[in-house]
C-alpha cells in the first residue's frame, strides 16, 4: 500500500515537473505578459506603501548606523562644498557662453525633458540587481526604451517592459544594457555594457584615445533615442580587452541603484 | 475556502515582501527567500502532498514578479518541497528533537539548489541564443553564505507565527498543523 502511495507521489511530481519544462522552453515570454501585467497592477498599491515605508525603514536603519561616521563626513561634506562652489561659479559663466552660442547656431536648449516622476515600487532581488520596477506606465504614456535618470541628469536605464499603471525599468548595469558613451574630459568614445548587476564596463574604446581614473563618462547621443549628456558615472580602472585591440574601463555608477525611490522618465 | 484564501495571501505577500520590501535592507544577493522558507517549513509540518499547491502557487507568483520564465521557481519550489518531505520522513524520526535542526539544514540545502538552478537554466538559455535577463554570474561566492545564514535568521523568525497561524487556520479546514503527517505514519 505505501509502495503504491509513493509510485503515486512521485507520478505526481514527475508529471508537474515535466509540465514546468515544457512552459520554461516552449513558451515564449511574451505570452504570458498580460497576466504578469494583471498581477503587478493588482499588487501596485501595496507595494507602493510596502517599498515606501521599507526604504524609509531601511534610510532610519542607514542613518543610525552612520551616526559615528557623521563628524568626518561633515568635515569631507564641506571641502567639497567649497570645492563646488568654485566649479559652479566656473560653470554658470560657461552656461551663459554656452547658451549664447547656442542661440547662434539655433540649436534646441539643452535638457529640457519631459519628465515624468515615478516612485519605485519594486526592485531585483536575484544577485543581479538588474531591474527596478516603477509605478507609472502606459496610462502615463510611458513607452518602451524611454531613458530613466535621477536628479541632475544621471541615466540609470531604460524602459523595457510597459504595464497599464508600471513599467520595468533595465538598470545600466543590467547584461541586456548597452549604451553609446563619451568620455567628458578626453572625448573618447566606446560602448557602455552592463556586466550582469555587477558594474558597467566601457567597451570598444580605440587604444589611439585616451581614458583617465576619475573622468565622467556620459551618453554620446548616437545611435539611439538617448540624449546626448547623461551622466552614466565616473572611470574606476582602465584596462585593454583580452585581444588587445581596445582599450576598456570600469565605469563606477553616480548613484547606488539598490536606495532608489523617485526616478524621472524622459518622455521626449 | 477561508483556509486557502488565507494561505493565498500569505504566499502573495511573502512574495511581495521579497520584491519591495526586504532588497530596502538586503543587498543583492542575499534578499532572503521567505516564499521558499515558508515551503519548507509547510513541507515538514503537513507533508508534501499538502503543500504542493502551496509550492505551485509561490513558484508561479515568483515567477511573475521576477520577470522570469513561468516554470522557473514553479520547478524549484516542487522539487525542494519533494526533497524536503523525502528526507523529512527519513531523518525527522523524533520529532521535537530533530526537526528544527532538520529544517535549519533544509533551508540552506534549499537555498543552495535555487541558487544552483537558477544559474543552470540562465546557462542553458544562453546557449541556446535567448538572452537569460536573471543569469546569476557566479553560482558560488560570499554573497550565497550570507544568503544562507539570513535564511536560516528569517526561518527562526516565521516559523513560531506561521505555526501559530495554521493551528488557528485548522479550526477552519480539516486536518490540524503537524498532524497530518503523524497519522500518514501510522
Amino acid at each position: 500500500m505505501a509502495k503504491k502511495h509513493l509510485t503515486s507521489k512521485l507520478i505526481k511530481l514527475i508529471a508537474t515537473l515535466f509540465i514546468c519544462l515544457l512552459l520554461i522552453f516552449l513558451n515564449p515570454l511574451g505570452i504570458i505578459n498580460p497576466i504578469r501585467g494583471f498581477f503587478w497592477t493588482l499588487a501596485r498599491p501595496f507595494q507602493k506603501t510596502f517599498y515606501i515605508l521599507s526604504a524609509k525603514g531601511a534610510d532610519t536603519l542607514d542613518f543610525l548606523k552612520s551616526i559615528g561616521d557623521l563628524r568626518a563626513q561633515n568635515e569631507q561634506l564641506i571641502k567639497e562644498n567649497n570645492d563646488l562652489a568654485g566649479q559652479i561659479a566656473q560653470l554658470k559663466d560657461e552656461k551663459r557662453e554656452n547658451d549664447e552660442l547656442r542661440q547662434q547656431l539655433n540649436l534646441i536648449p539643452r535638457g529640457q525633458y519631459d519628465l515624468e516622476a515615478s516612485f519605485v515600487i519594486g526592485q531585483d532581488p536575484q544577485k543581479l540587481g538588474s531591474w527596478i520596477m516603477i509605478d507609472k506606465g502606459l496610462d502615463h504614456g510611458i513607452q518602451k526604451d524611454m531613458p530613466v535618470i535621477v536628479s541632475n541628469s544621471i541615466l540609470i536605464g531604460r524602459i523595457s517592459e510597459v504595464y497599464p499603471t508600471s513599467a520595468k525599468v533595465d538598470l545600466l548595469t543590467s547584461s541586456s544594457s548597452s549604451i553609446n558613451a563619451v568620455d567628458t574630459a578626453t572625448s573618447a568614445r566606446g560602448v557602455a555594457e552592463g556586466e550582469y548587476g555587477l558594474g558597467i564596463v566601457l567597451n570598444m574604446v580605440s587604444q589611439t584615445d585616451t581614458l583617465n581614473q576619475g573622468d565622467g563618462v556620459v551618453t554620446s547621443g548616437l545611435g539611439g533615442n538617448l540624449p546626448k549628456g547623461l551622466l552614466l558615472g565616473n572611470i574606476q580602472e582602465i584596462g585593454v580587452t583580452p585581444d588587445k585591440l581596445f582599450q576598456q574601463a570600469l565605469v563606477a555608477p553616480q548613484i547606488r541603484y539598490s536606495q532608489l525611490d523617485i526616478v524621472f522618465v524622459i518622455k521626449k | 475556502m477561508l483556509q486557502k484564501f488565507i494561505i493565498f495571501i500569505i504566499i502573495l505577500t511573502a512574495v511581495l515582501f521579497q520584491v519591495s520590501v526586504l532588497p530596502n535592507f538586503f543587498s543583492p544577493g542575499t534578499v532572503p527567500e521567505l516564499a521558499m522558507i515558508l515551503i519548507i517549513i509547510w513541507t515538514v509540518n503537513n507533508g508534501y502532498e499538502r503543500t504542493i499547491w502551496r509550492a505551485i502557487t509561490a513558484g508561479l507568483l515568483l515567477d511573475l514578479f521576477y520577470f522570469w520564465p513561468i516554470g522557473v521557481n514553479i520547478f524549484a519550489a516542487v522539487i525542494i518541497s519533494y526533497a524536503t518531505d523525502y528526507l523529512s520522513d527519513r531523518f525527522v524520526i523524533v520529532q521535537k528533537t530533530w526537526k528544527f535542526l532538520f529544517l535549519v539544514a533544509a533551508v540552506a540545502g534549499a537555498t543552495i539548489v535555487n541558487a544552483a538552478w537558477g544559474n543552470i537554466i540562465g546557462l542553458i538559455f544562453k546557449m541556446s541564443g535567448r538572452e537569460p535577463g536573471f543569469l546569476i554570474a557566479r553560482f558560488w561566492d560570499a554573497r550565497l553564505l550570507i544568503k544562507i545564514i539570513i535564511d536560516i535568521i528569517i526561518l527562526f523568525i516565521v516559523y513560531w507565527p506561521i505555526r501559530k497561524l495554521e493551528n488557528f487556520l485548522s479550526l477552519y479546514g480539516p486536518g490540524s498543523f503537524g498532524q497530518k503527517k503523524v497519522f500518514q505514519r501510522r
